[in-house]
């Protein structure tokens, strides 16, 4: 305020320099650089510093189109503006400054510091070339502040620009204008003089012209940096998408990995199972071969074990086979219904030899689910055989296997139970694992490989128990949409 | 369970795979071997608390296990937790412990696994006999 009021003063008495006048002057640029300064140290600061800075100009403006006196009064600013120039240039500098975080908050200040020299030499050495310069960069500065300023608040962003860009329409016809009508004052004579105040209308009219130019420049700058940002932000969207579909393949294939490794080795240890009882009972028979104590029975009974353990294996390497025969078994898309009534009619005769009754409800509507109609069966047997076998392990009266479907908005769900012992939570905790069989008898892979192949349709598994009461599993699937 | 009786071998035979226990039985019984067998080792534990076999040698009368045939991997309570109620009084090198993960563990103790003479499946019932120190033809002529 205190420039603004030498600036006026100034203007109005056309008054010599005298020290009074020159005290005045320093100590409002001392205060308006001491304002700078403080209110540049944050970032809701640099909004105030630069009002303060356009007050600079502002002034100048003033000065330069009223006064005779203009390089004297802003004589005293270029130089508390150059340090803050500098300043300000070597925070841009800075990794730790936000200032470093935009370019053209670094042009900013270099037009600052650039104005500042400027205007001093064209005081020094009234150098006319050097004063228009000054303007110039003042306005490209002043503006710069502008577009900045309307970047922050982006509701007013196109208008500011538009009146921008109606200020420099208003300005350049206006100077044309001038210039046509005043033939008698060529813009030579008015670059070349140096005095801003002949001429009021134009010189004002110069300096809104250069400013809404050099402001027109510098939002074009700042539309590249936009523009460049936004290219750098979408290819770095890429990137991370691309890395991020790597990582997820990577990970689905180390699962996949996983999975098969771990079906291979609990085939290899069920096989195992087998292939020893096979090769005892072979033995057994060679050595019974010949001897005189050999009886029927029992060469019978170990040939008929072999005959069984060899069925087995072939059932455990079907089971495999089955697993990673994706064109044998695409993904399927099936009623649960139909599929849950071929299994229970496949074990009727299991049912019925070990008196276990199946009730099943839900089943009345269509529901369909994607899967493969040899893998829902296999877990759906896997799991019908624990339930049977420890029915029938137990005295358990009126033994029961309940199954009940349910569906959601995106999922199937069967719920089977049986009215079993159950199993203690013991041993309940990692059932559905790997090594963890209870079964007597069997494929052995049991809920493990039920879990895994659940998993590789995007479903699940859940087992618990209520020990005396009974044994719980819970499938749950997507859900096909056809249904 | 109780077969064959021949002094001074009795085995135990504790496998939950029954083509393996049947098997095993079935060779015990072709070498004339006194064995039972069960099929978790709960069952084993309840067995001897009911007397149904003894494991200290100073007992005359009854079934008198010498050796047992432990699967390591076991519903419930581990082979190696068994053993361990087993032994003593039964010696702990008299205690084979048989498993078909043998491939899990490290390879210094795939054939003496926590101290026990241990045999991976399959193995043949010549390594079994070698294991519990039987002679076939030593005793071919008790057959």
């Amino acid at each position: 305020m205190s420039t603004i009021i030498v600036t006026i003063v100034d203007m109005t008495s056309h008054t010599e320099l005298d020290l009074g006048y020159f005290a005045m002057g320093l100590t409002a640029s001392v205060a308006v650089a001491l304002l700078l300064f403080f209110s540049s140290l944050s970032r809701k600061g640099l909004v105030w510093w630069g009002l303060a800075w356009l007050t600079v100009v502002l002034a100048t403006m003033l000065a330069a189109v009223f006064g005779t006196s203009s390089s004297r009064v802003s004589v005293y600013f270029p130089v508390a503006l150059g340090l803050m120039a500098l300043y300000f240039f070597y925070l841009s500098l800075s990794p730790n400054s936000e200032l470093s975080e935009s370019k053209w908050r670094l042009s900013l200040m270099v037009s600052i510091g650039c104005y500042s020299f400027l205007q001093l030499v064209s005081v020094m050495f009234d150098v006319s070339f050097a004063n228009l310069l000054a303007v110039v960069i003042s306005g490209l500065a002043a503006m710069s502040l502008g577009v900045w300023l309307t970047k922050e608040w982006n509701k007013t962003q196109t208008v500011a620009h538009a009146v921008i860009v109606l200020m420099f329409l208003i300005a350049g016809g206006s100077l044309l204008v001038d210039i046509v009508v005043q033939r008698e004052t060529s813009a030579g004579s008015v670059f070349a003089t140096g005095d801003f105040g002949r001429l009021p209308t134009n010189n004002f009219l110069v300096i809104l012209f250069v400013c809404a130019f050099a402001s027109t420049i510098a939002r074009i700058a700042l539309e590249f940096d936009f523009l460049n940002r936004e290219r750098e932000q979408k290819v770095d969207a890429e990137r991370r998408a691309v890395q991020e579909r790597n990582f997820n393949s990577t990970i689905s294939y180390l699962e996949q990995s996983r999975s098969i490794s771990m079906l291979s080795a609990t085939l290899a240890h069920e096989l195992n199972q087998p292939i020893t009882a096979i090769a005892a009972n072979v033995d057994i028979l060679l050595r019974y071969r010949g001897r005189a104590d050999a009886t029927n029975d029992l060469a019978t009974s170990a040939v008929s074990d072999i005959q069984r353990d060899l069925s087995r294996t072939n059932e455990l390497l079907d089971y495999y086979l089955s697993d990673y025969s994706e064109a044998l078994h695409p993904y399927g898309d099936s009623d649960v219904g139909e599929l849950i009534a071929k299994v229970l009619d496949w074990y009727l005769p299991l049912f019925n030899a070990s008196n276990v009754s199946v009730n099943v409800q839900g089943c009345d509507a269509e529901i369909r689910v994607n899967i493969s109609e040899v893998h829902f069966s296999q877990v759906l047997i896997n799991i019908i055989r624990n339930s049977i076998q420890a029915l029938g392990g137990h005295s358990v009266s009126d033994p029961r296997i309940d199954i009940v479907v349910s569906q959601t908005h995106d999922s199937v769900v069967v719920a089977l139970s049986d009215n079993g012992p159950g199993i203690p939570s013991g041993q309940l905790e990692g059932l559905d694992k790997l090594f963890s069989s209870r079964k007597k008898d069997g494929l052995g892979l049991g809920l493990s490989i039920s879990r895994w192949l659940l998993e590789r349709y995007g479903g699940k598994l859940s087992i618990w128990s209520d020990v005396g009461k009974g044994f719980h599993a819970q499938l749950t699937l997507p859900r096909s949409q056809k249904s | 369970m109780l077969h064959a009786i021949t002094e001074p071998f009795g085995l135990l035979i504790v496998d939950d795979d029954e083509s393996l226990r049947l098997s095993l039985l079935r060779w015990a019984q072709s070498v004339g071997l006194q064995a039972m067998a069960f099929e978790s080792a709960e069952a084993c534990l309840q067995a001897w608390r009911d007397h149904q076999f003894e494991l200290e040698s100073s007992v005359s009368d009854g079934f008198k296990v010498t050796h047992a045939i432990l699967d390591i991997t076991l519903p419930g309570m581990s082979g190696l937790e068994l053993a361990g109620h087993l032994s003593p009084p039964l010696p702990i090198d008299r205690t084979i412990m048989i498993t078909a993960r043998a491939s899990e563990f490290p390879v210094e103790s795939r054939q003496f696994h926590r101290g026990r003479p241990t045999l991976s499946k399959p193995f043949s019932l010549s390594a079994l006999e070698s294991m519990i120190g039987y002679n076939v033809n030593d005793h071919s002529d008790d057959c």
